[in-house]
């Protein structure tokens, strides 16, 4: 889901009418992988002591990241130095990029269950 | 377009400053004696990722001049620690961000500085463009 949007993204920056549907898309996927992480930590808090991770500093880390990544870099907000300036929506490239940096917390997430 | 640059360069500065300063966390704070070169340079690293994105985000001049010289230090640290971890493999007993040219990241970290300083000298804040670069 995660590719998909990030290709819907991608397209939408050339297709003015794609726009909408995906930063729909991109609150949804945000929701899903709150889901996600909240159901990972519940079975990793409720696991025997063998079966947690061996690092988990490093799981939680993930998860934090996979996370926050979406609202911390999609988040519009003006130029730190000109508070007073419009604020134009997030560049669908970023939204792309935050997406590829996603979906590997993910994988890392996977990886160090 | 320059908006678009800028903000992609911000959020590619920004994931590399939290994988870097996570990552440097952790090997200073639980394994600090194993590889104490290769963990300060990971330390080195999310510095100058931490000070690149917070002059990208800002429009002056001044902030174009920290940019550029976060930049040209993530260039040259690069390719100094690329290269050294090559040809002497004893002195990083564990991988930093800019190992073997950053390639634990899809050498991302070798071709960011310089797309970063592309960018910037490419793009001066809008009281120093001449008519040809506002076009």
């Amino acid at each position: 889901m995660l590719a998909l949007v990030a290709v819907a993204a991608a397209l939408a920056s050339r297709v003015a009418s794609l726009e909408p549907p995906v930063r729909v898309a991109v609150v949804a996927v945000e929701a899903l992988l709150a889901f996600l992480v909240v159901a990972d930590l519940g079975l990793v808090l409720r696991a025997d002591d063998a079966d947690r991770p061996a690092s988990m500093v490093t799981h939680l880390g993930y998860a934090v990241a996979a996370v926050g990544l979406l609202p911390v870099l999609a988040w519009r907000r003006p130029p730190v130095d000109d508070p007073d300036a419009e604020v134009e929506p997030v560049s669908l490239w970023v939204v792309v990029i935050t997406l590829v940096a996603v979906a590997v917390c993910v994988v890392r997430l996977a990886q160090t269950r | 377009m320059s908006s678009t640059g800028r903000q992609v360069l911000v959020a590619v500065y920004a994931i590399f400053a939290v994988a870097a300063g996570a990552r440097s966390l952790v090997q200073l704070t639980t394994e600090f004696g194993a590889a104490p070169l290769a963990y300060s340079l990971s330390a080195l690293a999310a510095g100058v990722y931490v000070v690149a994105t917070l002059a990208l985000r800002r429009t002056s001049e001044r902030a174009r001049r920290v940019a550029i010289t976060a930049c040209a230090v993530e260039a040259v640290g690069v390719v100094v620690v690329g290269t050294l971890s090559l040809v002497r493999q004893d002195w990083f007993p564990d991988q930093t961000v800019w190992s073997d040219y950053g390639i634990g990241y899809g050498f991302v970290p070798l071709v960011l500085p310089f797309v970063g300083l592309w960018w910037l000298l490419r793009h001066p804040p809008a009281g120093l463009r001449t008519p040809a670069s506002t076009t």
